[in-house]
């Protein structure tokens, strides 16, 4: 099984506080999650369907990174509690689905 | 009524073959063999009455024996035939001294007699006379002329053939024809060919009568067969009372006198009767093959192609909805408020993720044999065990079944204790987290992102859909039925096709229209491409609209079924029209009924073919006694078949006039007039054959065929 790390970036793109998933190296800023507005919830549920995408044929996980200037401290503990529940959820489902899949 | 007027039972002349001897025991077993009724012995210029008499004993439960001769004939000024002599079995003993009379002490390789001298000598013992007719050596026609002249009683007359043919006595046109065994070697006896009497006759006096064509007597051996009295109507308002014979009948006529309504008015009645019937229309095997075709008496049977029905799978894609992910906020929420109250912080439960609910790998595995189980042990107390086993290996099934019920069982109870006790500890949690919030002024943190129910979800649909997509992917299934067979062709089958649907597939294959479920298949596809898509919730609400416009439930639907008509090698065949009444009449032939009609079932089809196929089935038919009913306008049928019933329907001066009758005694009678009567072979061969001129003329040009 392939071994995946996919960068995630959190940074600021304008005024708003963004999460950049990197999950498609071609596509560097397809997958932003703006943690700012109501789209948040639908742009998270696209990184899902990507992420569901490349656990079948890989072992993911995501890492943090902080964007360099960033400072909310609010934004980086949140972050950090959530990337590591999301890479908890991964490791739980990522064999059933492939099971399931093959 | 097999009968052998031409039997040798010994080696006479020196040409005569050894063969021809037989003893009494293997002539006994051969004529049983044979099934033959009535046998002549007609030893060349010699009759041995003491053989006979010897013969006649042991054969007389099964079989008759007739006293004859058979004797070189030379006129003047023409070349010698054979005549075969056969009398009256209560004059076998006068027979016997008048032929030791004519052939005592004669060379019988060389003597002859001339055919006024055998008449003289041997016409009081009440004889019938069979010249070999263009058989060798044969009668020529100007010797024939001579004997008639002097026997002076055509009925007496028959002529023997060369050629082996299956024959009906007193056959029409004039020829009384009659073939015997002749029999060259006594081991290969039973494979001769015999005539075949059409009336079953019992003694020689009736044989004789019968060729006289006397009313009583062929009233009395027509009468041996059961017959029915039916009323037929060619018109709603008139009613016919006719005799139907468990035999062939025919009905013929000219166009428009009402055949076809007087046999569907027979079918009706018969089946009123409560005789099973079955019925062809010549005119109708187009619109009837049609029907043999359809696929009505088809069930959409999944199982045939080992699929099931996917009826939970349709259920859960009308029932799927996806699952968003948790908003980000509320982890903003939960962090900005955890510090709001100090009791709260030390509640870790509220920090707590859920678990993932998925079932344990076996789940479905132990719940559906948990369910076989149940089944098996509702049927079990249906049995009487003790029938089949003793006591002791009763008591042991019965203990190993109780193992394998206690284990199944504890196996899905731990399944179902892992399931609920995740169920029911997520539910837990999130009781107490909301019971926190409201007490402490605070948000709890978010018990999962929603990826791993998100995930499982997807998958589940996948699953889901894959297996709806795979059963198309299954090949066809087919089950044949033999209809008939055609020449070149050998034989035809009907093919019943079950397949799923496909690119090849047709439109009747399906009772909804193959384009929605064609679209809905193609839906399928995009939902299964999307399933890691952002698109997929459009890609499956349209799929859901389809499949609820269509009511569509379960597989059923996709479940093409056809018909086609393929040969043995399964290669798909397109019967002409001709060929496509040939396989119907042959079905219908080959069915198991009390009845049979059939209405011009010659249309479409070669002369040959009927004179050499389905004659044989309709003698056959009538053999076995059954009722068979043919409105023809076809000579080898109406004529050939030596119809028990005859019925002629004539329209004259605006008139319709029914004559009923046989080629037995050659007479056609009105039904409503008894002093109108009409022949038998003229109407045949007027209406039949175009007219006794025309027959003649045909006869005539194929004689003229050199040999």
């Amino acid at each position: 099984m392939n071994q995946k790390q996919i960068e995630v970036l959190l940074t600021v793109v304008g005024e708003s506080d963004v999460l950049n998933f990197i999950l498609d190296q071609e596509k560097p800023d397809e997958y932003v999650v703006n943690l700012n507005s109501d789209t948040s919830q639908s742009e998270l549920k696209k990184v899902f369907s990507k992420l569901l995408e490349l656990i079948i044929e890989n072992d993911v996980k995501l890492v943090l990174k902080i964007a360099e200037g960033y400072s909310k401290v609010l934004y980086m503990d949140v972050c950090t509690v959530y990337i590591d529940d999301l890479n908890r959820e991964i490791s739980s489902v990522a064999e059933s689905v492939r099971k399931d899949v093959s | 009524m097999k009968i052998d007027l031409h039997c040798h039972t010994k080696k006479v002349k020196k040409g005569d073959n050894e063969k021809r001897n037989v003893s009494l025991e293997v002539f006994k077993q051969k004529i049983s063999d044979a099934d033959v009724k009535i046998v002549a012995i007609t030893n060349h210029n010699l009759f041995d009455l003491e053989q006979y008499n010897i013969y006649s004993e042991a054969v007389s439960d099964y079989c008759k024996l007739w006293p004859g001769i058979e004797i070189d004939i030379q006129e003047e000024n023409s070349s010698r035939y054979h005549l075969i002599v056969i009398a009256n079995p209560e004059n076998a003993e006068e027979f016997s001294s008048i032929t030791k009379e004519l052939f005592d002490g004669q060379d019988l390789d060389t003597y002859t007699l001339n055919c006024k001298e055998v008449y003289e000598k041997l016409n009081a013992c009440d004889v019938i006379y069979i010249p070999h007719y263009h058989k060798k050596p044969g009668i020529s026609e100007s010797d024939l002329i001579k004997l008639k002249t002097v026997v002076n009683d055509d009925s007496r007359i028959f002529y023997e053939p060369s050629d082996h043919r299956s024959l009906g006595v007193f056959a029409n046109y004039n020829y009384s024809v009659m073939i015997g065994s002749d029999v060259q070697d006594w081991s290969k006896y039973e494979k001769s060919t015999f005539a075949d009497l059409r009336l079953p006759v019992e003694t020689f006096s009736q044989f004789c009568m019968m060729s006289k064509r006397d009313n009583v007597v062929i009233n009395t051996l027509l009468n041996k067969k059961v017959s029915y009295q039916m009323i037929a109507s060619p018109h709603s308002s008139v009613k016919l009372n006719l005799k139907i014979y468990e035999d062939v009948n025919i009905i013929f006529g000219q166009k428009g006198t009402g055949k076809s309504e007087i046999l569907n008015s027979l079918y009706t009645s018969m089946l009123a009767k409560g005789k099973s019937c079955e019925k062809y229309i010549g005119t109708e095997k187009d619109y009837e093959f049609k029907k043999v075709l359809k696929n009505t008496d088809m069930e959409a049977n999944l199982s045939l192609l080992g699929l099931e029905d996917c009826a939970n799978d349709f259920k859960a894609i009308s029932m799927w909805t996806d699952t968003n992910p948790t908003q980000f906020s509320n982890y903003i929420n939960w962090y900005e408020t955890k510090d709001n109250n100090r009791n709260k912080r030390r509640m870790k439960i509220t920090e707590a993720s859920k678990l993932i609910e998925n079932k344990p790998k076996q789940y479905d595995v132990h719940e559906k044999d948990k369910k076989t189980i149940k089944q098996i042990l509702k049927h079990f107390s249906d049995i009487d065990i003790s029938m089949y086993l003793n006591a002791e290996k009763y008591e042991q099934l019965l203990l190993l079944f109780k193992e394998l019920t206690d284990k199944v069982f504890e196996e899905f109870k731990n399944d179902v204790i892992s399931k609920c006790s995740c169920e029911l500890t997520n539910y837990s949690i999130e009781n107490i987290k909301n019971i926190a919030d409201k007490n402490s002024n605070t948000i709890s943190k978010p018990s999962s992102t929603g990826f791993g129910e998100f995930a499982l979800k997807r998958v589940k649909l996948c699953k889901i859909i894959k297996n709806i997509i795979n059963a198309f992917l299954v090949g066809s299934f087919n089950e044949r039925e033999y209809i008939g067979e055609l020449e070149e062709k050998g034989k035809i089958y009907i093919n019943k096709r079950y397949r799923m649907l496909c690119d090849e597939s047709r439109t009747e294959e399906f009772s909804k229209g193959i384009q929605k479920l064609k679209q809905i298949k193609k839906q399928l596809y995009l939902v299964l491409n999307h399933i890691y898509r952002d698109g997929l919730n459009d890609c499956l609400s349209e799929l859901k609209t389809m499949i609820d416009e269509e009511s569509v439930e379960n597989l059923k639907p996709f479940l093409g079924l056809s018909k086609q008509v393929v040969t043995e090698d399964g290669q798909e065949y397109s019967p002409s029209n001709g060929e496509k009444g040939i396989l119907l009449l042959q079905n219908i032939l080959n069915k198991e009924a009390d009845a049979y009609f059939l209405d011009e079932p010659e249309l479409g089809m070669g002369n040959s073919y009927i004179d050499q196929n389905i004659r044989p089935i309709i003698s056959g038919l009538a053999k076995r006694r059954k009722v068979v009913v043919i409105a023809t306008h076809n000579a080898n049928i109406a004529v050939r078949t030596l119809p028990y019933m005859t019925i002629f329907r004539e329209h004259k001066n605006g008139i319709y006039t029914t004559y009923v009758g046989n080629p037995f005694n050659d007479i056609l009678q009105n039904i409503d007039d008894e002093n109108d009567y009409r022949s038998w072979t003229t109407e045949s061969l007027h209406t039949l054959e175009g007219g006794e001129e025309a027959f003649y003329e045909r006869k005539n040009i194929y004689e003229s065929k050199t040999d």
